[in-house]
């Protein structure tokens, strides 16, 4: 059973991802509008970059935005479908039955899809990078995040928890 | 699974239902039927007691291992 005084955290969690939701969903309607108005304005964007960055080539940067678009489409949708599971989990725990092998599948999943989201990070910071050094910076790039490598391993490790909760849950199920 | 449970000879060998029995140990019907039926995974100290004082028997009369099992 759930205790009363966790069902008010539960609520903010709850609220808390459906905005994260909410972002997401903004942000991905907003990159795919962009991708699609772009090609028939990029005349005019050319003309504005050259007048504010004379020595920028819109030529090379072209490509550089499509590919960033396209990589920060795919991680907008892998975060989507974590919050979409943190979602569901939250929701069990609500009902008061969290180990379930269900929340375990989740969990792993999340772990999964967390791995994804590092995988997909490298070339996006790189094409993002690429970009940016044609507007002569040069401070964005890959960066190697040892939290997120932790929160990986957590995850698969609590993951393995609640397979073994709902392992226990079963076999109580079971005793008389 | 190895284990038999017994409990459906001994209720007929003493001429009690499982609801007699659930009365007077205060199991629930539904626990005791998964018990009968062979369901159960495991069973309590305090329920083999109990089903033991009712029925006048051991838990050797109860359980039974099945060697082929």
């Amino acid at each position: 059973m759930t205790s009363p005084s966790s069902q008010p955290v539960l609520l903010i969690t709850r609220a808390v991802i459906l905005l994260i939701m909410g972002l997401i969903a903004v942000a991905a309607t907003i990159l795919v509008a962009t991708a699609a108005i772009l090609p028939f304005y990029w005349t005019e964007v050319a003309q504005q970059i050259a007048v504010e960055k004379p020595g920028l080539d819109a030529a090379a940067l072209y490509p550089w935005l499509y590919v960033v678009f396209a990589l920060g489409l795919v991680a907008l949708l892998l975060i989507l479908t974590i919050m979409r599971k943190l979602l569901a989990i939250v929701g069990s725990v609500a009902l008061g039955d969290p180990f379930a092998m269900a929340n375990a599948v989740r969990l792993k999943a999340i772990g999964w899809l967390m791995v994804a989201l590092q995988l997909i990070g490298i070339p996006l910071s790189l094409a993002a990078g690429e970009a940016a050094d044609l507007f002569g910076r040069n401070n964005v790039g890959f960066d190697f995040s040892l939290n997120a490598v932790l929160s990986i391993l957590l995850v698969f490790v609590l993951a393995g928890i609640f397979e073994q909760g709902a392992a226990m849950g079963d076999e109580l199920e079971g005793t008389v | 699974m190895p284990v038999i449970v017994k409990l459906d000879d001994l209720l007929h060998d003493r001429r009690m239902t499982l609801t007699e029995l659930a009365d007077r140990v205060d199991i629930t019907l539904a626990n005791l039927s998964i018990l009968k039926t062979g369901k159960a995974k495991a069973i309590r100290f305090s329920t083999l007691a109990a089903i033991c004082t009712a029925l006048e028997c051991q838990p050797g009369d109860l359980l039974t291992v099945d060697p082929g099992g």
